[in-house]
Order: structure tokens, then sequence, then C-alpha cells
């Protein structure tokens, strides 16, 4: 027998028992979904979480916020001075208004010191931050993020170097002059640089805030492990209502949250491989008892037991062929519908060959073993007695 | 007759049923020459049946030899040789048809030359060539549950010769047939006789159809009870 006409015999096969074989399919489908949704999520999660961790400041860093009143240097220097800190810079925002070509828009002013800014950007040094133009922030010179210099709709520039570049902030209105364009940074940083626009801390505190204060203090640890710690001492002497976080610690938190409902989604997938393969071995069970006459037909007409035997096994494997095709489609669907927010980053399942091949094969696998037992009594039914079998 | 096509030599069929046994043939011994339309007759549980699944090679006897073309097929043991034998010498034609239901007359013709891996075209070619023989070409897309009993029963003649065998082994074939039907098939196998130069045994209780025979082999409780020639049939056939 040749293989194409084994696969041709067992889907018509498959037509005499087109309910039973239809439910195990979508089976097979579910556990397909439900795998390459489990293995890429796992995938993508561990390589946004190791990416993440490559940078120096989310690693390494603990961050106190305060947005009213702000912090001071005082606050600054206590922090500054915890065990286990290396350095403590603070980072002062305001929210400003910039015109745009449709109406106005909102941006956030940074001000940082330009030794801490690699720090803050998680980047080793400036070369990297701007396209064009001076990538340090002098006077009113500001360094402008790629969302307000470029238009996002047809990608022409809206501003270039040596503009002026009027913003408003608090109703009164202060107009910079753009030294750098900075490069897109999607969503790399726990700040939006995109939607930002850096300036000099003097001018800051001269032309925006009338007082040196921070919205943000960033503490830079010596050890990542004692991030915990830090977090604490920075919790008990912050002043009242600032916040303290530590990007590792939810990092891993995230990543706790990602490996339950990966271990949830396996659970799934394992429990729908298993209740597929019952299914699979009773419905080639019923199969086989069904057509016993037919089985001793195809032996006295020439086909041998291993003949029958493959035509049994073709006809589990096509039930998965068709129920892992079906699940294919889904997953990649699932895989454009489905992210996970976290911070800014959202993890995709990354639906890779290899996860969608291994995703496929456990079924197959699966279902082909279910079907062996019941597949071999076909193959071993002795054509007199089939042929009797009425 | 020349060299015989089938020798049965001294065969016994035990059937061993939880402690009692069946003597279903009891020292049987026959030749079937080439081109010969042999029927075996004799009461129902005389063993006609499984004559047949011996010399067909469906099942092996418990004692005694049977050759066929050459071949001893009471000694092929394994499954792969006695496959191999159904698929270069025997045809088989049962009683029910056994068609398989969802394929349609043209499939279930081809069933024996994908067991031997012919390729689909040149299946097709021989399987409607086979259907052509029995008059059934028209309906070759047609499946078995819209064929009459006589149709089914010529498209599983034509599935037993697609393969060109050398012997056709009925068993039966008439038993579910009026007798217009029953006696097309007696037609029809000698024409097959006559044409394709096949060799028939068939197992039947129809004494009626003996005419169309050339000898018939009496069993009775599983031994050879009479042996009729061509002047003795009609004898046998009218009581
Ligand atoms: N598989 C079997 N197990 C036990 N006895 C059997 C089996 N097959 C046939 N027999 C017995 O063998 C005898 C001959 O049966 P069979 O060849 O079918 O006769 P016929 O075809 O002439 O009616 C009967 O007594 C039958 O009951
Ligand atoms: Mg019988």
């Amino acid at each position: 027998m040749r293989a194409a006409d084994c696969a041709w015999y067992a889907l018509r096969g498959l037509s005499e028992r087109r309910g039973r074989a239809a439910g195990a399919a979508a089976g097979v489908a579910i556990a397909v979904v439900a795998l390459s949704l489990a293995l890429g999520l796992g995938a993508a999660f561990q390589r946004t979480f190791a990416e993440y961790l490559g940078r120096t400041l989310a690693a390494n860093a603990v961050i106190v916020t305060n947005y009213a009143p702000g912090l001071t240097d005082g606050d600054l220097a206590i922090l500054g001075s915890l065990p286990g800190v290396r350095a403590c810079f603070g980072v002062s925002t305001a929210q400003a208004l910039v015109a745009t070509p449709g109406g106005h828009r909102t941006v956030t002013l940074i001000a940082v010191d330009a030794a801490h800014l690699p720090d803050l950007l998680g980047l080793s040094d400036l070369s990297g931050f701007v396209e064009e133009g001076s990538p340090l922030p002098r006077g009113l010179g500001a360094v402008v993020g790629s969302s307000v210099w470029q238009d996002q709709a047809t990608g022409s520039k809206l501003y270039d170097v040596g503009n002026a570049l009027a913003v408003s902030v608090d109703g009164r209105s202060l107009t910079l002059v753009v030294v750098g364009l900075a490069r897109p940074f999607g969503f790399r940083t726990w700040i939006s640089v995109d939607d930002s626009i850096f300036v000099d801390p003097e001018a800051f505190f001269t032309y925006v805030r009338g007082r040196r204060v921070y919205q943000a203090a960033v503490m830079v640890l010596e050890d990542p492990s004692r991030s915990r710690e830090v977090v604490e001492a920075a919790r008990a002497l912050a002043p009242p209502r600032s916040s303290v976080f530590s990007p590792i610690a939810m990092v891993s938190q995230l990543g706790l949250f990602v490996s339950s409902l990966n271990a949830f989604l396996a659970f799934i997938s394992v429990l729908s491989v298993g209740i597929t393969a019952l299914w699979i071995f009773d419905s080639t069970a019923i199969s086989v008892v069904q057509r016993v006459r037919e089985i001793g037909v195809l032996k006295a007409v020439g086909f041998t037991s291993r003949d029958v035997l493959l035509i049994f096994l073709a006809e589990a494997a096509l039930i998965s062929l068709i129920g892992g095709c079906a699940g294919l489609l889904l997953s990649l669907l699932a895989a454009r519908l489905v992210h996970i927010p976290l911070f800014t980053i959202r993890i995709a399942p990354a639906i890779t060959p290899q996860t969608l091949a291994a995703s496929l094969a456990a079924p197959l696998l699966a279902n082909v073993a279910a079907a062996a037992a019941p597949a071999r009594a076909a193959a071993r039914l002795d054509p007199v007695k089939a042929l009797r079998y009425e | 007759m020349g060299m015989p096509l089938v020798e049965v030599r001294d065969v016994w069929k035990v059937y061993e049923l939880g402690g009692a046994r069946v003597l279903a043939l009891r020292g049987v011994n026959l030749d079937v020459g080439e081109r010969e339309f042999l029927a075996v007759v004799g009461p129902s549980g005389s063993g006609k049946s499984t004559l047949l699944h011996l010399i067909g090679g469906l099942d092996r006897p418990t004692r005694g030899s049977i050759r066929v073309g050459g071949v001893e097929v009471s000694s092929l043991r394994s499954d792969e040789e006695l496959s191999r034998y159904r698929r270069e010498y025997v045809g088989f034609v049962f009683q029910f048809f056994h068609l398989i239901p969802r394929l349609t007359a043209l499939e279930n013709v081809e069933l024996p030359l994908v067991a031997r891996g012919v390729d689909p075209r040149e299946r097709r070619r021989r399987a409607m060539e086979a259907l052509r023989i029995v008059g059934l070409e028209h309906r070759a897309r047609h499946r078995p549950a819209e064929l009459s009993g006589g149709e089914q029963q010529r498209v599983a003649i034509a599935r037993a010769v697609v393969a060109e065998p050398r012997l056709l082994l009925a068993d039966e074939p008439t038993g579910n047939l009026d007798s217009a039907n029953a006696r097309l098939i007696m037609g029809l196998f000698r024409r097959l006789i006559d044409e394709l130069g096949v060799t028939v045994i068939m197992a039947t209780h129809n004494l009626e159809l003996l005419g169309y025979c050339d000898r018939a082999v009496r069993l009775v409780d599983g031994a050879v009870a009479g042996v009729y020639g061509r002047g003795e049939l009609a004898k046998l056939a009218g009581g």
C-alpha cells in the first residue's frame, strides 16, 4: 500500500465517524492553542525580562516618587546615604502643552543633571541618545522626544535643530530652542522618552519651578540583591506621600504572574491533550468494532495486517493534523490579539516555528499512541472470524 | 484434466470451542482443474465455507496439505506470506457482498489494486474495465446503498477479478439474490472462466444452479460424500 493511499483511505474512514472525529479535532485545536500560547508567552516574557534586566537602571535602581510637594536636596542626601546605595540623583518633571498641527498635546518636561542622564536613559553613554544635534540640554536648549519632533502619522519632521519650541506650563508660556532630536525609544525604559522634552535643570528651576524640588529620586544600588532592603529603608525615610518601587521587584512579581498564567495554560493543554487522546482511543476502538467485517474484507483482498494498522493510525494522525492546523491558525490569531501589559512593555506570545512544532507534535504523538492499542487489535483480527462476524 | 490448479490432500480443520472440539473438515481430498467451475454443496455446517477459507489462505488447516498453482498454501505462516498469496492468486465473493458502504462502486473495485500499490490512474483504468465486464460501468460513481442486491454482487465480483487472480472463491454468492439474479451471476462466472481463464470454486446449497457447473463435490459433516460429473449434475439438481 502506498502512503498516499493510506492517507486517502484513512480520510474516507474518518467520514464514517465524522462527529467523533470533529470533536477530537476540536480537542486537538484547544490543546495546540493553549500549548503554543503557553510556550510563546513564556519565551516572550523571558526575552523581555532578560532585556529589561540588561538595562542597568531597571536592574539596579530603587525609585522614589513624590509629585507634590516633591523631594528636596535634603531628601536626596538622606536617600543617597542609605547603606547599599551607590548614588542618588533627582529627576524633576512637569506636564506641559506643546502646539501641534492639530491643536495641543501634553508632554513631560524632564530635568536631570547631565552626569545622570545616561543612567536615567539606561545607556552607557549619550552617543546613542540623539539622531541629530546635541544630546545635552543647555540653557534654554532642549532635547526633544521623537513623538514631539516627528509627526506620528506621516513621519515628517515637525521640529528641526535650531527651531524655537513654544511650551506652556501651568498657563505660563516658555520658548525653548531645539538643540537635539532624540531617537525613538519605544517602551524601553520606565520613563517615556518619546513623549518628553529634556531640559537643563538650571533653566527648569529658573523658568518652570521656583524651587529646587524633584518629582523622583533614583537610587543607584551597589548590588541588585539588596533592593528589598533599600526599598524598606527608603519607605521609612522618604517624606510623606512618597511612593517607593523597585523595577526589578516589579518585574519579578509580574514574572510570577506570567509563570502562573503559563502553568494554567500548560495545565489546560495537558488536560486537553489527555482528554483528546482518551477520546481518540475510544473513538478508534468503537470504529474497529463497527468495521470488523470491513477489516476482514481488506485482508481478503490482500491488505496486510500492517496495512490495517497503518490505516487506523493514519486516522488518528489525520484528526491530529486537522485539529492541529485549526489550532495553528487560532494561535497565530491569538498571538496578535493577546498581550499582557507590563509597566510600559507589552508582552505578546511569540509564536515561533519551534513553539508551533512542539505544540503540534505533542497531541500528534499522544493521539497516535492512544490509537495504537485499538489499531493493533484491528490488525490482529482473524480474517475468517471478521468475515463471519454479524 | 491436465495439472490441477488446486490440490487438497487429507485436509483436517479442528476448531477448539471452550474444551469442545469441532471437526469442521475431516480428511478432505480434492483436485480442481484450470478453468473449471466447481460447486461445493452440502447441508449447512458441513464445512463448505471452511474449505474455501483454507484454499483462499484466510486460515490454515490443522492437518494436511493444500497446493495452489505450485504454492504450498498450508505451509505459509506469516501474515506477509499469506497476504501475498491472496494478492497473487485469489479473489473472494461473499454471500453478503461485503462492499464498503462509504466508497463508490469504482473505489470498492479498486481496493485490491490499492493493496498492491498500483498507481491511481492505472488502477482506475483497470477497475473501470472490471466494471465493464460485469456490465456496471454506468454505476461506477454510485455507492453500494444506491445499487440493487444483484448489482452489488456484480460489483463484488468485479472487485474479486480486478487483480486477475487465477482462482475465484465464491461462498454462497447467490444466497441473498432472487433466482433471476442468481442465473445472471452464474452466466457471469461462466464468462469469466471463458474470457479471463479463471477457475471458480463456489459453495452453494442452491442445487438448481448446478447446471452451470462442470462438477460438484458434496460435503457431509466435513467429509466428501460424493463427486458428481457433468452427466450426474442434472440428477443432483433434480433431487
Ligand atoms: N470459528 C469457529 N469456531 C468454532 N467452530 C466453527 C468456527 N467456524 C466454523 N465452525 C464450525 O465448523 C463447521 C463448519 O462450518 P462452515 O464451514 O461454516 O460450514 P458451511 O459453510 O458448510 O455451513 C460448523 O459446525 C461450524 O459451527
Ligand atoms: Mg458457509
